[in-house]
Order: structure tokens, then sequence, then C-alpha cells
């Protein structure tokens, strides 16, 4: 699943391994490269369960960027970014440290796609809970979808909009 | 003197992030105000007095940049520091801000030692890091 030419992709790419470095300290491998096949990853955890939170890309361009994983893995970077926290984390602040993290994504997405020549604006998460991938709906038909391995489960980023040609 | 900060942030998770950060940078002693959006540090801000306000940018009802225009028009918060924490910030939306009367503009994810550089600058070495 290399980006090649694609210059949307590459920076999708970036953005992603950028802020799960940065904020998680974990390493990301595209599925079928590096990481094990998809079904194999799957079978060693399954996605019974998905959590999933969405930005929307406000300006210039128009869409939006979606972060899809698993609860096991919304819980493990959780704790990961907010160790210091002294209870059990609660679906609700699951789903908020999985928004934060897309939002960040989306940031560094922008930053790198536009190569910090001009300023965009990104809009208010919305976020939710899915039984599986089929049924996210990240408002629109993907241009980028990008499948990771993260810690051996599976991590999808989904990208739909105008304006982001590659 | 930093005694009590005023974050505003609609994640939860995030105002935790930067409360921690703040704690870490070495003003672990601080009082911590939150809002999830402008509107509702503006409300805070009439009850309560703070030495900064630490404001993300892209939160529901007042964005933080609406919440910094309102705050540099009125004389009682003119010269607050106001730090902007985005995830949106590049060379020129910083200028915008900037222009707009941010005293910093910090990037997520953020970290302490960041934190703690820009807390420096506007108040001063602390004896707690």
């Amino acid at each position: 699943m290399g980006c090649d030419q694609n210059r949307r992709c590459a920076a999708l790419s970036s953005a992603l391994s950028q802020s799960l470095e940065t904020l998680a300290f974990v390493e990301i491998m595209p599925l079928g490269e590096d990481a094990p096949p998809e079904a194999e990853l799957i079978e060693l955890h399954p996605r019974n369960e998905v959590f999933w939170a969405s930005i929307p890309l406000v300006r210039p361009a128009s869409g939006g960027l979606t972060v899809v994983l698993s609860r096991e893995l919304a819980a493990m970077l959780t704790d990961q970014i907010y160790g210091f926290l002294e209870e059990e984390p609660t679906e609700s602040m699951l789903l908020d440290a999985v928004a934060e993290l897309a939002n960040v994504i989306s940031g560094q997405f922008m930053n790198n796609f536009l190569e910090g020549s001009s300023s965009f604006e990104l809009g208010v998460p919305f976020k939710g809970t899915s039984s599986k991938d089929s049924n996210v709906d990240p408002g629109g038909t993907a241009i980028e979808r990008l499948d990771y391995a993260v810690e051996g489960h599976k991590l999808t980023v989904l990208l739909v909009g105008d304006g982001l040609e590659a | 003197m930093l005694q009590r900060v005023l974050i505003v942030d609609d994640s939860t998770m995030a105002r935790m992030l930067i409360r921690r950060c703040v704690e870490i940078a070495g003003w672990p002693d601080v009082t911590f105000h939150e809002a999830s959006n402008g509107k509702e540090a503006l409300t805070l801000l009439g009850n309560e007095q703070v030495d900064l306000v630490l404001t993300d940018l892209n939160m529901p009802e007042m964005d933080g940049e609406q919440l910094l225009n309102v705050l540099r028009k009125d004389d009682k918060y003119s010269n607050l520091p106001l730090v902007v924490i985005t995830s949106a910030g590049n060379a020129p939306k910083e200028e915008q801000l900037r222009q707009t009367g941010a005293t910093a503009i910090l990037a997520k994810p953020i970290s302490p030692a960041v934190m703690a550089t820009t807390l420096e600058s506007i108040f001063g070495a602390t004896d707690g890091m």
C-alpha cells in the first residue's frame, strides 16, 4: 500500500505516523507491506466493535477525515497518551480521545498537504461506535483509504472531499 | 505570577492533557478552570479572575478566534495572556492570530517542554520544575 507519486496519500500517511509517534509513542506499519496481511491481523484482534471519529475539513478543501479503530486499540492508545489517568476511561472518554487523535491527524495532514503555504480550517469533530467497519459513514466516497497495523491492531483512515487533488 | 488558568477546549481529554502539561511544565499548584467553548469561557471569566487563558480554536458555539476577538476588544481583558493551542496552525494562521492579539500559539500535540518555554516567556521562570 505504498503512496508512490500520490502527494495526498503521502501527506496522509506521514500525518498518521507523525501523530501516533508523537502522541502515543507507537509505530505504524502499512498493512500488507511490513505488517501481517489484514486477514491475519483481524483473526488476531477481531474488530467486533469499532470506534470512529470524523473531522470536517472546511477550508480551503471541503471534506472529512475519519479514523476507525477497535475498542481495544482505542483503549491502548488512550492509555499511552493519557497514562496519568487514575481511573479506567469510560466509553465517552475513549471516544473523546479518538476524536482528539483524529483532530491532530487532520491538522498534520492539512499542513503536510498544503506544505504550510496557506491557513486552513477544520470543523468540530463528530464520533461514534459501530458494530463493523462497513457501517461507518465517512460522509462520501473515500478518495483515500489507508489501513495500518498499530501494535497488532488494525487502524483505518478514510479521506473524502473536494479540493484535495493528489 | 501564574496562579489561575482557564482551559477552553470542547474535548474533555484535551483539557486533561493540557492541564497535565501545565503541571509538568513547572506549575503543579495552579488552580484550573475549564470551559468547553468560548461562550462558556466568557461566562466563567465574568465570575472568576484568571491569569492565563489556554484555548483551542475549533469549538462549537463560539470558537477560539471569536473568543480572542471578544477579549481583545474588552479593556478588562485586553492584556490577559491568551495562548492558542491548535491542530490547525501553520505560519499564515499563526501570523493572523498574533495580529488579533494571541500571546502565543502552540501546535497540537503539545509537549510539557514547549508549554514550559511558553509559560516562562510570559510569567518568568518557576522554581517548581
